[in-house]
């Protein structure tokens, strides 16, 4: 049995750029406000009342599906859904489906991402619009720790949009990537900001080798969808190698801990008795609103790739890491327009800068504040100058990244490479006096050399330029030479 | 001509709506003593007859008239004393959907209907006994109590708004609302003698109306006269933003429709599978003396057979059930309704608790069976399979107004029953339902007039037409009145 | 439908679904009408319907009112809905164990 990975993705994106719920007039910005203080008889469900739809949110839907090339229906139907959760008020939830004739708001579709230089298409499925849940929290932080549990409705009948898209993915990388450009659409489409807590959730499904699919929930972050799978097929594979089999099953990805557990065991799922809501008879979705929002579609992630590409020579692999996130893009341009070098910045950008932020997961918001475009201006002229080398440039962003250093301080306090070569000639004729086996060495082998350049580095704590103290050691290795 | 409760101490209790308006507008303090009249009337016969299930002391609603007269809003309802069926949200007034689920519950919030009659100058005088959540037809599916008959107490009002009609019938309201997906509002106002409609599914608002079967409910107006009927229909009628199903049409004036001679030479059908098998032999004999007096004006009266209209029964139970299942999933007992103790205990297992203590028998059986027909495997062979009976029935009845001006049948198929008659067989207690479903599964207008009596028990006549022809209804109730006097 | 369906697993089966418990006595006469109205609303099976019959699932025509993305009014008060106080703790809703 090979064991090729299959991946699918179910993305749940609330449509924060809409001001209200889907379905009443409370604010769609629940988020920091004291629990229950922004909902209404509508999204707490109260006997008697009626759900009408927020126009704007089939305006958002449709940009969507034709940002990702879908079909867009000839109109909208909503469906409920019936389980029952204590976060569910009416215990079903007004969603689309599929089946019985009955038409999710577009179907099909694709997005093209790039994995490592080679383009590759996933397919979309359909896209649902759906209202969200309230949210629930423990007294005592723990759900076994509780008695009992607490509820929170603000965010009950908020807007979102479910896209699905068909199990096109055969590494976490893959699907991360894709989850990161999807962002990155709905970013530039002014859909979502998905980098507000719990605006951007994923439901992964994952089968290795043909055996049974798991589903795993509760997914915030395209870094976390990539380390849920990993720890996933390790888990799976692990159990297939022990001779067990992989059940069917529901698993929850725990940030904190780094791992899937088991779900809660839910023995009628499957059975949610969809049928047409009666309350929101079918609205027609009609050719000319379609043609309106088609025609003011913003600039999208793969034509922006296009463009930057050739606007600032930076190579077409950068561009398109770039384009995965519309604020580290915006950033880019910006950056690159007050102070030059788009070549550096961008390099600077995908290399460095998102490395640390993924190591330390650091949200990019905090990033740029921390790398901002002033600082990253500073370092180029820095560099452009001869004050920090490239090495050292490289640490003064991981410092300003990770510990919100700026540039000019650390400057100031004399981490600058050392360009005066007097100085770099005292520091090599002193690690030459403490290393005669080291210099003897290298005298008969070149590669030895290495050795004595490591010696000045760490006297200089890394502040020295490689290259010209590879230089003077030389140099000085051809007068003992001669001697 | 009005049962005993009424007409026992003056002539005052049986006021029309119209009539009240112009004493009030005359002498406002006329208002004040016909509250206390109607009070009255409330404090002598309610104990037996049970229509409201709470009554709002006379002291607020003595106030509710003050403070109506000094805003001299003496509008269309002026001084109208409305008694609201206990599934329409009343902000501050307990409102049960007389159900042991919601016997606490206290809306903070007005269905349309609400504020518009309260804008039209009326008051809110109460809340009315129903069937449990709608489902019933003769009000022995309150969880408190069942609403006896004020033509005869050893029988039922019909239902599920049989506490509505019950009140205005015994003159213990100027008139009533209630609400009607299966026949919920014409076969309690053919029971107890009084006129009921049922508007054009999206004619009326029903936001704030506690859902049953969301695609066939719709709020009407119940009152002693059609004129009152009019009155109240061109009050709660028009288009409401809340309601994604509200009609975006004018409002009509009714009234102008309540004339004595017929303001068309109407065409009148009638199908013949409504008047056959099950219809008590008095009963056709009064509604065909009502055909005979309606050709006396020169209209035309035609027999159609409409072979789809059995299984209308089937398709309305079915569709109702589903949505019933769904619109009653909600009582969970966490922010409203019954409470249960939560600490320490599995959701499922309190949901469980809650819901089986708060529903009564009927409600549990539709909720069991509107899952049954949803569930997996079965949809298709049920509610989607009754969802397409439904546009054939539609589209029979669309054929038959083309021909047609108006369809008229007996409200119920036999006069009222008495208590315990049928509420224990199912398929008896429904097929009280037979000629009035067909009308909701199509989205029709219909009323229910008293076209009169036997053996001094009403009997209804159901008059029916296409989609916003209340008009020409309220205009041929009015004939059937204006005979029966 | 199975003649030798086991009624008593159906309903066990649909009480779990509606989350509806029914008391031992509520059992007996239950089935008893279930299996009346079931055989009744069966009828609909004895009618042929043509592929091409679009459902009807409301009989509301005109246009489905929609609403501008526009706040509306104040927070209801979660107090006043849920009456009784036991029923909220620092303004959150209590609900029981999830697990």
């Amino acid at each position: 049995m090979s064991d090729e990975v299959v991946i699918g993705l179910e993305v749940h994106v609330q449509i924060t750029s809409l001001r209200t719920k889907l379905f009443c007039g409370c604010s769609s910005n629940y988020r920091d406000r004291p629990p229950n203080t922004n909902v209404c008889p509508v999204c707490l469900g109260l006997p008697g009342v009626l759900p009408v739809l927020n126009e704007k949110a089939i305006e958002k839907a449709v940009a969507v599906a034709l940002a990702l090339n879908s079909k867009i229906s000839e109109k909208i139907v909503f469906v409920r859904k019936h389980y029952f959760y204590p976060d569910l008020p009416k215990n079903y939830q007004i969603s689309q489906y599929d089946r019985y004739g009955l038409v999710p708001v577009a179907t099909g579709g694709r997005v093209v991402i790039d994995v490592g230089g080679l383009s590759k298409t996933v397919r979309i499925r359909r896209i649902n619009i759906e209202e969200d849940t309230g949210r629930i929290v423990y007294p005592e932080k723990t759900v076994l720790g509780s008695k009992y549990a607490l509820i929170d409705y603000n965010r009950a009948g908020v807007a979102l949009l479910e896209i699905v898209t068909e199990p096109d993915f055969r590494s976490p990388r893959e699907a991360r990537i894709f989850l990161e450009k999807l962002a990155s659409i709905l970013e530039h489409l002014d859909v979502a900001d998905t980098s507000l807590e719990g605006a951007m959730r994923a439901d992964a499904n994952i089968s290795i080798g043909g055996r049974a699919r798991v589903e795993i929930k509760n997914i915030g972050s395209p870094r976390d969808l990539e380390k849920a799978l990993s720890y996933e097929i390790t888990r799976q594979l692990n159990i297939v190698k022990s001779g067990g089999t992989i059940e069917r099953e529901t698993r929850h990805w725990i940030k904190e801990r780094g791992m899937t557990v088991p779900s809660r065991a839910k023995e009628l799922e499957g059975e949610y008795r969809y049928f047409p809501d009666p309350d929101l008879p079918p609205i027609p979705i009609s050719k000319e609103l379609i043609e309106r929002v088609a025609s003011s579609l913003p600039e999208l992630p793969d034509s922006r790739a296009k463009r930057i590409a050739k606007e600032y020579g930076i190579g077409d692999y950068m561009a398109s890491v770039l384009v995965l996130n519309k604020r580290l893009c915006d950033h880019f341009e910006h950056t690159a327009r007050t102070c030059g070098n788009p070549k550096l910045i961008s390099s600077i950008l995908v290399n460095e800068f998102l490395r640390w932020l993924d190591e330390a997961d650091i949200p990019l918001s905090t990033g740029i504040l921390r790398l901002s475009a002033d600082r990253l201006c500073k370092l180029v002229q820095y560099f452009e100058k001869g004050i920090v080398s490239i090495k050292l440039l490289k640490e003064y962003v991981r410092l300003a990244v990770l510990e919100d250093k700026d540039p000019d301080d650390l400057v100031r306090q004399g981490i600058t490479t050392i360009g005066e070569e007097e100085e770099l000639e005292r520091i090599v004729t002193e690690v030459f006096e403490e290393n005669p086996k080291a210099v003897s060495d290298a005298l008969r082998d070149p590669k030895a050399i290495n050795f004595l350049v490591g010696q000045v580095m760490r006297k200089t704590k890394g502040r020295a330029d490689p290259k010209i103290v590879n230089e003077i050691i030389r140099k000085r290795l051809v007068e003992y030479g001669s001697k | 001509m009005f049962p005993p409760q009424c007409s026992q101490n003056s002539l005052i209790s049986s006021l029309s709506i119209r009539a009240l308006r112009e004493k009030v507008r005359e002498d406002p303090d006329f208002l004040f003593s016909y509250i206390e009249e109607i009070y009255k009337v409330i404090e002598k016969h309610e104990h037996q007859l049970r229509a409201y299930i709470t009554v709002r002391p006379k002291e607020e609603v003595l106030r509710d008239a003050e403070a109506l007269l000094k805003s001299n809003n003496l509008g269309p309802l002026a001084g109208a004393l409305i008694a609201v069926k206990d599934n329409i949200s009343t902000s501050g007034i307990r409102t049960t959907c007389a159900s042991r689920m919601l016997e606490s519950y206290i809306p903070p919030y007005d269905a349309t209907v609400i504020t518009r009659i309260k804008n039209a100058g009326g008051i809110i005088i109460g809340k009315t006994n129903m069937d449990e959540f709608a489902m019933g037809s003769t009000t022995e599916n309150s969880a408190f109590y069942p609403t006896l008959n004020p033509w005869d107490l050893e029988r039922v009002p019909g239902g599920s708004s049989g506490g509505s009609a019950a009140a205005v019938a015994a003159c213990e309201a100027t008139a009533a609302l209630g609400s009607d997906t299966g026949g919920s509002i014409r076969l309690p106002a053919a029971y107890t003698g009084t006129v009921g409609l049922k508007p054009t599914y999206g004619l009326v608002s029903r936001y704030g109306l506690v859902a049953y079967a969301s695609s066939l409910d719709q709020i009407g107006p119940i009152g002693r006269y059609v004129e009152d009927v009019a009155i109240m229909l061109e009050v709660i009628s028009g288009h409401d933003p809340k309601d994604s199903t509200s009609l975006k049409v004018a409002a009509k004036d009714y009234g102008s429709y309540v004339v004595d001679r017929p303001i068309k030479t109407y065409r009148i059908a009638v199908i013949e599978e409504m008047v056959e098998e099950g219809v008590d032999r008095e009963v056709m004999a009064v509604f065909n003396k009502t055909l005979e007096r309606l050709e006396s004006y020169g209209l035309s009266v035609e027999f159609r057979k409409m072979p789809i209209i059995r299984y209308s029964l089937p398709v309305y139970y079915i569709i109702a059930m589903a949505e019933a299942s769904s619109n009653l999933a909600r009582y969970d007992g966490l922010r409203y309704g019954l409470a249960q103790e939560v600490e320490g205990r599995l959701w499922t297992e309190v949901y469980k608790r809650v819901r089986s203590m708060g529903f009564g028998k009927e409600v549990k059986r539709r909720i069991l069976l509107g899952t049954y027909v949803l569930s997996e495997g079965l949809y298709e062979g049920y509610y989607l399979k009754a969802a397409k009976v439904r546009r054939l029935l539609y589209e029979e009845f669309m054929r038959l107004f083309k021909e047609f001006d108006l369809a008229l049948s007996p409200t119920s198929p036999i006069l009222p029953p008495r208590l315990g008659e049928v509420i224990d067989d199912p398929l008896k207690l429904y097929s009280l339902d037979v000629n009035t479903v067909p009308i909701n599964l199509a989205g029709l207008p219909a009323l229910s007039v008293p076209g009169g009596f036997i053996r001094g028990l009403p009997v209804g006549i159901q008059v029916f037409g296409p989609h916003f022809s209340e008009g020409w209804l309220l205009n041929v109730a009015r004939l059937i009145e204006v005979a029966g006097k | 439908m199975d003649a030798q369906m086991d009624w008593n697993k159906l309903v066990k089966h649909l009480s779990d679904l509606a989350l509806v418990d029914l008391q031992e006595d509520e059992i007996e006469p239950l089935l008893r009408d279930l299996e009346k109205i079931i055989k009744m609303i069966n009828a609909v099976n004895e009618l042929t319907v043509a592929e091409d019959i679009e459902p009807l699932y409301t009989t509301f025509f005109g246009d489905v009112n929609l609403r501008d993305d526009a706040e509306v009014g104040e927070s209801t008060d979660i107090e006043k809905v849920c009456a009784v106080r036991e029923r909220i703790e620092n303004g959150y809703v209590k609900s029981p164990r999830t697990l």
